[in-house]
């Protein structure tokens, strides 16, 4: 009874442990990755909510232009990503933006941000990233890498 | 990466010891043996963990994890020089600790010019067979292999230690042996046959390693040092059980660690208080084991179902940290 009593003991002290760390975690970090992010309907509409917003002055001929999807996080830890797809199917795709955890929509290329995950960039996907104003900003695609550091190279400020 | 694992290792450190604290408070009466094996678990659980984790096997999606160390890893990467300087000092000052009171003095004691010679001793001898009869008598499974010899250290200190990883060899100082009688002798021979039951010099350096791999982590450093004490208590508690003489063991005790020998009085005035530091810190160490032997409260045997599930809902606790 005594050994049973100390069993129970620690699966509650062990579970009122966890519900601690738990609630600090919500508490201190906010909500998680998937929540925060919302669809905007334009790189217009990004640009009039969110500055600094960093565009491509080249893009390969494979992409197109306006992005496909636009995202932007706003709060402790703002952000913004836009989806740029490629003219035909099948074709190369590519991320570009700022800030992490990244919205749930990038799947696959969100390996390739250096703290998700242990196995990292899978290939075809590769990632670039160059500082801006403190903030890094990062281009995910699966682009041959010289053309994802032309498309790098290219970002200006709008 | 790299920030990841390291935030994900101290989360682990921290609440592995906060974990132990409150169990000790619920389950004061585990034996010392019990003990020593939740702590070394709870040393060698979180590396374990990232090689699970590297390893590519099941873990918690993100956002049910209780501590999502990728967010952390984030913010704190986010964080600018500020929390830089505080997590280099926090941690390269854990480093230092470690660096400074366990390898240095390590590599000294290896880099002795001539270390002592070890001699036979008949009277080891016996004392030796007396006790691995009643380790026997009492049940006791002995690792399989080669059973340590027993040697007399040419040394006027008082020492007494299980050397050797492959083949144990327990030796005990003339200096140490000229004081006890011969119950006596068998408490300290117990105590040491009793690491040797207990894996030896080969299991204390395989959790030495773990430590070594987190040697930035200020928890892991106090989860350490808690191990080895709670692995002296845990052969104390053997030795007392096998020989069924918890007093002689205790007064072994005494007369190896009660009084150690003050700083020579030409030393500097820092080898003086670190003598001092030293000193009292052993003197409350001898304290602790003195009084545990001598009022046998807590009960011998852990209960095998508690330590094993026990030392489950740490892994499991730990796991979902990310």
């Amino acid at each position: 009874m005594k050994r049973l009593a100390s069993t129970l003991k620690a699966l509650l002290w062990t579970i009122v442990l966890a519900a601690v760390v738990l609630a600090a975690d919500r508490l201190l970090l906010g909500p998680s990755r998937s929540v925060g992010w919302v669809v905007v309907g334009s790189v217009r509409a990004l640009e009039r909510s969110m500055e600094p917003v960093l565009l491509p002055s080249y893009l390969p001929e494979a992409l197109s232009w306006p992005p496909a999807r636009v995202f932007r996080r706003d709060g402790r830890r703002p952000g913004w990503w836009m989806e740029i797809e490629p003219r035909r199917t099948p074709g190369p795709v590519l991320w570009l933006g700022i800030g992490s955890p990244v919205p749930d929509a990038m799947r696959a290329a969100a390996r390739c941000l250096p703290a998700s995950t242990p196995s990292g960039c899978a290939p075809p996907w590769h990632q670039l990233s160059r500082s801006f104003d403190g903030r890094t900003a990062w281009v995910i695609s699966t682009l041959a890498p010289t053309e994802l550091e032309r498309v790098l190279d290219g970002l200006k400020r709008r | 990466m790299l920030l990841r694992a390291v935030i994900q290792n101290l989360a682990q450190g921290v609440v592995a010891l906060v974990w132990m604290a409150g169990l000790r408070r619920l389950a004061a009466a585990l034996a010392a043996p019990a003990w020593s094996d939740l702590l070394r678990r709870a040393v060698l659980l979180p590396p374990l963990l990232l090689a699970w984790r590297l390893a590519g096997l099941p873990t918690l999606p993100e956002r049910l994890s209780v501590f999502r160390a990728d967010e952390w890893a984030v913010l704190v990467g986010e964080g600018g020089v500020a929390t830089a300087v505080v997590a280099a000092a926090l941690l390269g000052g854990t480093v230092l600790l470690f660096l400074f009171q366990e390898v240095v003095p390590a590599l000294r004691s290896r880099m002795r010019p001539q270390p002592a010679t070890e001699s036979a001793d008949d009277r080891l001898d016996a004392a030796l067979a007396r006790v691995l009869a009643a380790f026997r008598a009492a049940g006791w499974t002995l690792p399989r292999g080669r059973l340590p010899r027993i040697f007399r250290l040419e040394v006027d200190d008082r020492v007494s230690a299980l050397h050797g990883f492959a083949e144990n060899r327990i030796v005990l100082s003339r200096g140490l042996l000229d004081q006890l009688d011969d119950q006596e002798l068998d408490g300290a021979v117990a105590h040491e046959l009793a690491h040797h039951a207990r894996g030896g010099n080969l299991r204390l350096f395989g959790v030495w390693l773990a430590r070594c791999l987190q040697a930035f982590n200020p928890a892991v450093l106090a989860l350490f040092r808690e191990f080895v004490e709670a692995e002296e208590a845990a052969c104390d508690a053997v030795a007392a059980r096998v020989l069924d003489r918890p007093a002689a063991l205790a007064s072994a005790i005494l007369k190896a660690h009660g009084t150690p020998a003050p700083a020579p009085a030409d030393a500097t005035p820092w080898r003086r208080a670190r003598a001092e530091v030293v000193r009292r810190a052993n003197a409350a160490a001898t304290r602790d084991r003195v009084e545990r032997l001598l009022k046998p409260s807590r009960p011998w045997a852990a209960p095998p179902l508690f330590v094993t599930g026990a030392s489950l809902l740490l892994a499991l606790l730990l796991w979902s940290l990310g």
